[in-house]
């Protein structure tokens, strides 16, 4: 608990991002209540800002020397698991109470909690954690989130997309689900996703390997200070 | 024993900042760490922290660890008051509830190092620059602390350019320069002053 306590005072989200989170958590939650079709409009943007939440960066903090304290007093594992459960908890909170309202109205299941969804929602969540850790806070997940703008609006994106429904089954096309959900998890929101079952697996096993590779990036770090450098 | 340097060495890429480095500091020890700016006096510290994994060598620590590497590292968006209570492990402090960065750097500087400081479950204490920017109350008082865990048997490295400091409250001194530790020896035992120091510093340095 101190390192979960000592993490979130140092880095913690700033006040705008948890305006914001509250904002698009209440947002959603209306647009669900009032209209089940509204669910996936709703887990979009939830989608969306776990992107650029989780997206927290530490390599600045570690370079200046603020998190010394925790890095003396607990082992890196269990400092890395923090900052990953700090960056990814609050929109997680956002996207589980969706998924509750849903069973609450009484939906045909939540689709907060459907396979798919789910998977690339904790996809998004490590991923953008893990690759953001030697960036400043939101850089990863901006360029993320620029990246599936560019192949939203050419041509590129759509011909892929296009390609990809129009593909046999078998290991060529769950190769390119799979390239498709990574680059834009957003199209596992949807329904026509193919071998989507094959692609949560593997949503899910690339986010356990972020876990990892962030971990191990924290704990082989030289904490040297930044004059020092 | 509670810390000690086996064959120590640094680089950060092809650059070294200290090799061979061998030091042992015992309970009750407070050593000076002496040395001009650029030697290295942080990258020791940080590697007896276990913060900077050397190149070579190993560090042996008997104890739990404290490290304060100065006002710098405390970070600027957090309350004062929260911060400390938070590396104070809840021993209560007189709270300054602003937040760090609006502090003055003096102010800043006795914040860190009356948290740490408050805490006397640690047993190896390492203090980068412990007096920048301290008023003479405030080094007084810092005077007095390390005089206490010295008391109570803490080993203590201190990194300082204030020889008068450093030879009021250290048992023992080590120099760094030009990548090398040297640790004098006194002649007849005795504490050396501010002016011995500097003396000792400059033939160690081959300085006339």
């Amino acid at each position: 608990m101190w390192t979960l306590r000592f993490l979130h005072a140092v880095d913690g989200l700033p006040a705008w991002m948890w305006v914001i989170t509250g904002a698009v958590a209440a947002y959603g939650s209306a647009l669900i209540w009032i209209d089940p079709r509204g669910a996936e409009d709703a887990l979009g943007m939830l989608l969306l800002w776990q992107m650029l939440c989780a997206s927290r960066g530490y390599a600045g903090h570690a370079r200046a020397g603020h998190f010394d304290p925790v890095l003396i007093r607990r082992p890196r594992a269990t400092i890395a698991l923090a900052h990953a459960l700090l960056a990814i908890a609050p929109v997680s909170i956002a996207w589980a109470i969706a998924g509750v309202l849903q069973l609450a109205r009484g939906d045909d299941g939540a689709l907060a909690f459907e396979h798919g969804r789910l998977a690339a929602f904790i996809f998004v969540g490590c991923v953008a954690w893990a690759l953001s850790l030697p960036a400043p806070r939101l850089i990863v997940g901006s360029l993320w989130v620029a990246t599936i703008l560019a192949a939203a609006t050419t041509r590129v994106g759509l011909e892929q997309y296009g390609d990809l429904l129009a593909r046999p089954a078998g290991a060529m096309q769950f190769a390119h689900a799979l390239a498709v959900a990574m680059v834009c998890p957003f199209v596992m929101l949807g329904s026509r996703m193919p071998q989507r079952v094959e692609v949560s697996v593997a949503l899910l096993l690339l986010a356990v390997a972020a876990i990892a590779a962030g971990t191990l990036f924290i704990a082989r770090r030289q904490y040297a200070l930044e004059p020092a450098l | 024993m509670n810390l000690r340097f086996e064959d120590v060495s640094v680089r950060y890429g092809r650059a070294r900042i200290f090799s061979d480095v061998n030091l042992t500091v015992r309970r009750g020890e407070t050593v000076g760490l002496i040395g001009p700016n650029g030697a290295g006096k942080t990258t020791l510290l940080r590697v007896a922290a276990g913060l900077i994994r050397p190149r070579r060598g190993r560090v042996l620590r008997n104890g739990e660890v404290l490290y304060f590497g100065g006002e710098s590292t405390l970070p600027a968006g957090c309350g004062a008051d929260r911060w400390s209570a938070l590396v104070s492990s809840g021993v209560a402090l007189p709270g300054v509830r602003r937040q760090i960065r609006k502090l003055s750097r003096g102010m800043r500087q006795l914040v860190g190092l009356r948290a740490w400081l408050a805490r006397d479950d640690w047993s190896i204490g390492l203090l980068d620059e412990p007096w920048e920017g301290l008023d003479p109350d405030g080094a007084r008082w810092l005077g007095q602390q390390l005089q206490r865990h010295h008391a109570r048997g803490a080993a203590l490295i201190v990194s300082s350019h204030r020889l008068h400091d450093v030879a009021e409250v250290c048992t023992s001194f080590a120099f760094l320069a030009s990548g090398t530790l040297r640790v004098p020896h006194v002649a007849g035992g005795g504490r050396p002053d501010a002016a011995a120091l500097t003396r000792m510093f400059d033939e160690l340095r081959g300085r006339p």
